[in-house]
Protein backbone atom coordinates (compact mmCIF):
# COMPACT_ATOMS: atom_id res chain seq x y z
CA UNK A 1 0.00 0.00 0.00
CA UNK A 2 2.73 2.46 1.04
CA UNK A 3 4.64 1.65 -2.14
CA UNK A 4 1.56 2.35 -4.25
CA UNK A 5 1.00 5.72 -2.58
CA UNK A 6 4.65 6.72 -3.02
CA UNK A 7 4.49 5.61 -6.66
CA UNK A 8 1.34 7.65 -7.37
CA UNK A 9 2.79 10.75 -5.71
CA UNK A 10 6.13 10.26 -7.47
CA UNK A 11 4.46 9.87 -10.89
CA UNK A 12 2.35 13.00 -10.37
CA UNK A 13 5.39 14.98 -9.21
CA UNK A 14 7.46 13.66 -12.15
CA UNK A 15 4.73 14.67 -14.62
CA UNK A 16 4.62 18.16 -13.11
CA UNK A 17 8.42 18.42 -13.17
CA UNK A 18 8.54 17.38 -16.85
CA UNK A 19 5.80 19.85 -17.77
CA UNK A 20 7.58 22.59 -15.79
CA UNK A 21 10.79 22.01 -17.75
CA UNK A 22 8.86 21.93 -21.01
CA UNK A 23 6.96 25.09 -20.13
CA UNK A 24 10.04 27.01 -18.98
CA UNK A 25 11.96 26.04 -22.11
CA UNK A 26 9.12 26.73 -24.54
CA UNK A 27 7.83 30.03 -23.14
CA UNK A 28 9.13 33.27 -24.53
CA UNK A 29 11.26 34.79 -21.75
CA UNK A 30 10.48 38.26 -20.52
CA UNK A 31 12.75 40.94 -21.89
CA UNK A 32 14.97 42.30 -19.14
CA UNK A 33 14.55 45.93 -20.05
CA UNK A 34 11.01 46.24 -21.27
CA UNK A 35 7.89 44.75 -22.82
CA UNK A 36 8.06 42.62 -25.96
CA UNK A 37 5.66 43.87 -28.62
CA UNK A 38 4.90 41.37 -31.40
CA UNK A 39 3.50 42.86 -34.58
CA UNK A 40 3.51 41.34 -38.09
CA UNK A 41 5.73 38.49 -36.80
CA UNK A 42 8.37 41.03 -35.74
CA UNK A 43 9.33 41.56 -32.14
CA UNK A 44 10.46 44.81 -30.62
CA UNK A 45 11.25 45.67 -27.03
CA UNK A 46 9.72 48.79 -25.56
CA UNK A 47 10.88 50.17 -22.23
CA UNK A 48 7.91 52.32 -21.26
CA UNK A 49 9.93 54.03 -18.52
CA UNK A 50 11.94 55.71 -21.25
CA UNK A 51 8.80 57.00 -22.97
CA UNK A 52 6.91 60.12 -22.04
CA UNK A 53 5.03 58.95 -18.94
CA UNK A 54 2.35 61.20 -17.53
CA UNK A 55 0.40 61.16 -14.30
CA UNK A 56 -2.79 59.17 -15.02
CA UNK A 57 -5.78 58.47 -12.80
CA UNK A 58 -9.09 56.71 -13.28
CA UNK A 59 -11.44 54.10 -11.88
CA UNK A 60 -11.66 50.38 -12.55
CA UNK A 61 -13.71 47.64 -10.94
CA UNK A 62 -11.77 45.24 -8.74
CA UNK A 63 -12.52 41.55 -8.06
CA UNK A 64 -14.93 42.47 -5.27
CA UNK A 65 -17.02 44.49 -7.72
CA UNK A 66 -15.99 47.75 -6.06
CA UNK A 67 -14.85 50.77 -8.02
CA UNK A 68 -11.25 51.54 -7.23
CA UNK A 69 -9.26 54.60 -8.14
CA UNK A 70 -5.96 53.76 -9.80
CA UNK A 71 -3.32 56.36 -10.32
CA UNK A 72 0.33 56.41 -11.25
CA UNK A 73 2.75 57.24 -14.00
CA UNK A 74 1.58 55.70 -17.23
CA UNK A 75 1.12 55.89 -20.94
CA UNK A 76 -1.68 55.05 -23.36
CA UNK A 77 -1.35 51.56 -24.85
CA UNK A 78 -2.08 53.22 -28.22
CA UNK A 79 1.10 55.31 -27.89
CA UNK A 80 3.19 52.25 -26.99
CA UNK A 81 1.89 50.38 -30.03
CA UNK A 82 2.58 53.37 -32.26
CA UNK A 83 6.12 53.58 -30.83
CA UNK A 84 6.58 49.87 -31.62
CA UNK A 85 5.47 50.48 -35.20
CA UNK A 86 2.03 48.90 -34.99
CA UNK A 87 -0.32 50.99 -37.07
CA UNK A 88 -3.32 48.92 -38.05
CA UNK A 89 -4.70 46.23 -35.78
CA UNK A 90 -7.93 44.71 -34.59
CA UNK A 91 -6.91 43.68 -31.09
CA UNK A 92 -3.99 43.31 -28.72
CA UNK A 93 -3.39 40.40 -26.35
CA UNK A 94 -1.58 41.57 -23.23
CA UNK A 95 0.19 38.76 -21.36
CA UNK A 96 1.58 38.71 -17.83
CA UNK A 97 4.62 36.89 -16.47
CA UNK A 98 2.40 34.03 -15.20
CA UNK A 99 0.81 33.62 -18.67
CA UNK A 100 -2.43 35.30 -17.59
CA UNK A 101 -3.65 37.34 -20.56
CA UNK A 102 -6.38 39.79 -21.52
CA UNK A 103 -7.56 41.02 -24.89
CA UNK A 104 -8.35 44.64 -25.70
CA UNK A 105 -9.94 45.65 -28.97
CA UNK A 106 -8.72 48.39 -31.31
CA UNK A 107 -11.86 50.37 -30.45
CA UNK A 108 -10.97 50.28 -26.76
CA UNK A 109 -7.31 51.07 -27.44
CA UNK A 110 -8.23 54.06 -29.58
CA UNK A 111 -10.86 55.11 -27.03
CA UNK A 112 -8.00 56.30 -24.79
CA UNK A 113 -9.00 54.18 -21.81
CA UNK A 114 -6.30 51.50 -21.97
CA UNK A 115 -3.15 52.46 -20.09
CA UNK A 116 0.13 50.84 -19.18
CA UNK A 117 1.11 52.02 -15.71
CA UNK A 118 4.67 51.71 -14.46
CA UNK A 119 4.98 50.58 -10.85
CA UNK A 120 8.49 50.16 -9.45
CA UNK A 121 9.91 47.20 -11.42
CA UNK A 122 6.69 46.10 -13.12
CA UNK A 123 4.12 47.33 -15.58
CA UNK A 124 0.38 46.77 -15.35
CA UNK A 125 -2.36 47.27 -17.90
CA UNK A 126 -5.53 48.99 -16.75
CA UNK A 127 -8.71 49.60 -18.72
CA UNK A 128 -10.27 52.61 -17.05
CA UNK A 129 -14.05 52.43 -16.67
CA UNK A 130 -14.02 48.69 -17.45
CA UNK A 131 -16.45 46.53 -15.50
CA UNK A 132 -14.39 43.39 -16.16
CA UNK A 133 -11.80 43.10 -13.38
CA UNK A 134 -10.14 40.23 -15.22
CA UNK A 135 -8.66 42.64 -17.74
CA UNK A 136 -6.32 44.24 -15.24
CA UNK A 137 -3.02 42.56 -16.06
CA UNK A 138 -0.12 42.89 -13.65
CA UNK A 139 3.54 42.23 -14.54
CA UNK A 140 2.98 42.70 -18.29
CA UNK A 141 5.78 41.10 -20.31
CA UNK A 142 4.34 40.73 -23.81
CA UNK A 143 1.84 42.39 -26.13
CA UNK A 144 0.74 40.56 -29.26
CA UNK A 145 -0.83 42.88 -31.79
CA UNK A 146 -3.22 41.20 -34.20
CA UNK B 1 -23.92 7.54 4.51
CA UNK B 2 -26.63 9.32 6.49
CA UNK B 3 -28.81 12.10 5.20
CA UNK B 4 -29.68 13.90 8.42
CA UNK B 5 -27.44 16.39 10.18
CA UNK B 6 -27.17 16.96 13.90
CA UNK B 7 -26.19 20.31 15.38
CA UNK B 8 -22.76 18.81 16.14
CA UNK B 9 -22.38 17.80 12.50
CA UNK B 10 -23.23 21.30 11.31
CA UNK B 11 -20.85 22.84 13.85
CA UNK B 12 -18.04 20.56 12.68
CA UNK B 13 -18.78 21.39 9.06
CA UNK B 14 -18.67 25.12 9.80
CA UNK B 15 -15.30 24.63 11.53
CA UNK B 16 -13.86 22.66 8.62
CA UNK B 17 -15.13 25.25 6.14
CA UNK B 18 -13.49 28.05 8.17
CA UNK B 19 -10.28 26.04 8.54
CA UNK B 20 -10.18 25.59 4.75
CA UNK B 21 -10.44 29.33 4.12
CA UNK B 22 -7.91 30.16 6.83
CA UNK B 23 -5.57 27.43 5.57
CA UNK B 24 -5.71 28.86 2.07
CA UNK B 25 -4.74 32.30 3.35
CA UNK B 26 -1.89 30.80 5.38
CA UNK B 27 -0.42 28.72 2.58
CA UNK B 28 -0.92 31.36 -0.14
CA UNK B 29 2.49 33.09 0.24
CA UNK B 30 4.38 29.78 -0.01
CA UNK B 31 2.13 28.46 -2.80
CA UNK B 32 2.48 31.71 -4.76
CA UNK B 33 6.27 31.68 -4.45
CA UNK B 34 6.30 28.22 -6.04
CA UNK B 35 3.86 29.04 -8.84
CA UNK B 36 5.68 32.31 -9.62
CA UNK B 37 8.84 30.25 -10.25
CA UNK B 38 6.81 27.95 -12.52
CA UNK B 39 5.25 30.96 -14.30
CA UNK B 40 1.68 29.77 -13.79
CA UNK B 41 -1.10 31.65 -12.00
CA UNK B 42 -1.81 29.19 -9.16
CA UNK B 43 -3.09 25.69 -8.45
CA UNK B 44 -1.53 24.80 -5.10
CA UNK B 45 -3.36 26.85 -2.45
CA UNK B 46 -6.81 25.56 -3.43
CA UNK B 47 -5.69 21.93 -3.10
CA UNK B 48 -4.69 22.52 0.52
CA UNK B 49 -7.86 24.48 1.20
CA UNK B 50 -9.91 21.54 -0.10
CA UNK B 51 -8.04 19.21 2.24
CA UNK B 52 -10.22 20.40 5.13
CA UNK B 53 -13.39 19.73 3.13
CA UNK B 54 -12.15 16.23 2.38
CA UNK B 55 -11.34 15.61 6.07
CA UNK B 56 -14.81 16.85 6.99
CA UNK B 57 -16.52 14.71 4.35
CA UNK B 58 -14.62 11.60 5.47
CA UNK B 59 -15.13 12.11 9.19
CA UNK B 60 -18.80 13.05 9.02
CA UNK B 61 -19.77 10.69 6.18
CA UNK B 62 -22.92 12.69 5.48
CA UNK B 63 -24.66 13.11 2.17
CA UNK B 64 -23.77 16.42 0.45
CA UNK B 65 -21.41 17.37 3.32
CA UNK B 66 -18.68 18.52 0.90
CA UNK B 67 -21.06 20.68 -1.12
CA UNK B 68 -22.55 22.21 2.02
CA UNK B 69 -19.12 23.09 3.44
CA UNK B 70 -18.08 24.48 0.05
CA UNK B 71 -21.22 26.61 -0.03
CA UNK B 72 -20.45 27.96 3.45
CA UNK B 73 -16.93 28.79 2.25
CA UNK B 74 -18.35 30.55 -0.81
CA UNK B 75 -20.72 32.67 1.29
CA UNK B 76 -17.92 33.62 3.71
CA UNK B 77 -15.57 34.42 0.80
CA UNK B 78 -18.26 36.55 -0.82
CA UNK B 79 -19.03 38.39 2.41
CA UNK B 80 -15.36 39.05 3.17
CA UNK B 81 -14.57 40.16 -0.36
CA UNK B 82 -12.20 37.26 -1.02
CA UNK B 83 -13.43 36.91 -4.57
CA UNK B 84 -10.20 37.39 -6.54
CA UNK B 85 -10.90 37.92 -10.22
CA UNK B 86 -14.06 35.82 -10.23
CA UNK B 87 -16.56 38.23 -8.72
CA UNK B 88 -19.97 36.61 -8.20
CA UNK B 89 -18.82 33.40 -9.88
CA UNK B 90 -16.85 32.65 -6.74
CA UNK B 91 -19.95 30.83 -5.41
CA UNK B 92 -19.79 28.34 -8.29
CA UNK B 93 -15.99 28.22 -8.07
CA UNK B 94 -16.25 27.01 -4.46
CA UNK B 95 -19.30 24.83 -5.01
CA UNK B 96 -17.91 22.81 -7.94
CA UNK B 97 -15.03 21.17 -5.98
CA UNK B 98 -17.40 20.47 -3.09
CA UNK B 99 -19.81 18.64 -5.40
CA UNK B 100 -16.90 16.74 -6.99
CA UNK B 101 -15.62 15.66 -3.55
CA UNK B 102 -19.10 14.40 -2.65
CA UNK B 103 -19.43 12.54 -5.95
CA UNK B 104 -16.02 10.85 -5.67
CA UNK B 105 -16.72 10.00 -2.01
CA UNK B 106 -19.99 8.36 -3.03
CA UNK B 107 -18.61 6.61 -6.12
CA UNK B 108 -15.50 5.18 -4.42
CA UNK B 109 -17.18 4.26 -1.17
CA UNK B 110 -15.87 0.72 -1.31
CA UNK B 111 -12.32 1.61 -2.32
CA UNK B 112 -9.37 1.72 0.06
CA UNK B 113 -9.72 4.79 2.27
CA UNK B 114 -6.29 6.25 1.53
CA UNK B 115 -6.73 6.22 -2.24
CA UNK B 116 -10.31 7.42 -1.96
CA UNK B 117 -9.26 10.45 0.09
CA UNK B 118 -6.38 11.21 -2.26
CA UNK B 119 -8.69 10.91 -5.27
CA UNK B 120 -11.34 13.11 -3.62
CA UNK B 121 -8.79 15.84 -2.99
CA UNK B 122 -7.17 15.51 -6.41
CA UNK B 123 -10.51 15.52 -8.25
CA UNK B 124 -11.73 18.53 -6.27
CA UNK B 125 -8.49 20.39 -6.91
CA UNK B 126 -8.58 19.56 -10.62
CA UNK B 127 -12.22 20.64 -10.90
CA UNK B 128 -11.38 23.97 -9.24
CA UNK B 129 -8.45 24.44 -11.63
CA UNK B 130 -10.56 23.63 -14.70
CA UNK B 131 -13.26 26.08 -13.60
CA UNK B 132 -10.74 28.85 -12.82
CA UNK B 133 -9.04 28.30 -16.16
CA UNK B 134 -12.33 28.43 -18.05
CA UNK B 135 -13.48 31.54 -16.22
CA UNK B 136 -10.34 33.57 -15.71
CA UNK B 137 -6.94 32.35 -16.85
CA UNK B 138 -7.77 30.76 -20.23
CA UNK B 139 -4.37 29.05 -20.34
CA UNK B 140 -3.72 26.73 -23.22
CA UNK B 141 -0.92 24.46 -24.41
CA UNK B 142 1.91 23.62 -22.05
CA UNK B 143 0.99 26.34 -19.55
CA UNK B 144 -2.54 24.91 -19.25
CA UNK B 145 -1.28 21.33 -18.90
CA UNK B 146 1.23 22.42 -16.26
CA UNK B 147 -1.46 24.32 -14.35
CA UNK B 148 -3.70 21.22 -14.27
CA UNK B 149 -0.81 18.92 -13.45
CA UNK B 150 0.24 21.16 -10.55
CA UNK B 151 -3.33 21.16 -9.24
CA UNK B 152 -3.44 17.37 -9.53
CA UNK B 153 -0.12 16.83 -7.75
CA UNK B 154 -0.99 19.32 -5.00
CA UNK B 155 -4.39 17.64 -4.68
CA UNK B 156 -2.84 14.18 -4.30
CA UNK B 157 -0.30 15.46 -1.75
CA UNK B 158 -2.96 17.31 0.22
CA UNK B 159 -5.14 14.21 -0.04
CA UNK B 160 -2.43 12.07 1.54
CA UNK B 161 -2.09 14.65 4.33
CA UNK B 162 -5.87 14.53 4.73
CA UNK B 163 -5.69 10.73 5.01
CA UNK B 164 -3.08 10.99 7.80
CA UNK B 165 -5.28 13.56 9.60
CA UNK B 166 -8.41 11.41 9.22
CA UNK B 167 -6.56 8.30 10.49
CA UNK B 168 -5.28 10.12 13.55
CA UNK B 169 -8.55 11.91 14.27
CA UNK B 170 -10.50 8.65 14.10
CA UNK B 171 -8.27 7.27 16.84
CA UNK B 172 -9.19 10.13 19.14
CA UNK B 173 -11.92 8.81 21.37
CA UNK B 174 -15.05 10.91 21.20
CA UNK B 175 -13.58 13.34 18.69
CA UNK B 176 -16.39 15.57 17.52
CA UNK B 177 -18.94 13.41 15.71
CA UNK B 178 -16.65 10.82 14.15
CA UNK B 179 -18.27 7.61 12.98
CA UNK B 180 -16.00 4.59 12.75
Amino acid sequence: MRKKIVLVLFLAAALTACLTLLHLNSRKPAAENGITVCYNSKESIVDIRKLNLTEVSGTAVNGKGEEKTISGKGILLKDVLTYAGAETYEQAVVTADDEFSATVTAEEINGDTVYLISEEEEVQMVVFGDSDSKRRVKKVIRIEVK
Amino acid sequence: MKETYTVRDLTCMALFADAGLAGKKLISPLANSITVMMHIPGGIGTAFSLMFLVIGTELLDRKHAGALMAFVQAVIALMMGMTGSMGGFIVIAYLVPGLVIDTVHWLLKKQDRCFRIMEENAAGSLAAAVFANAMVFRLGGTAGCLYFSTALTAGLSAGFTAYLCVTHLKKVKGFLCVRK
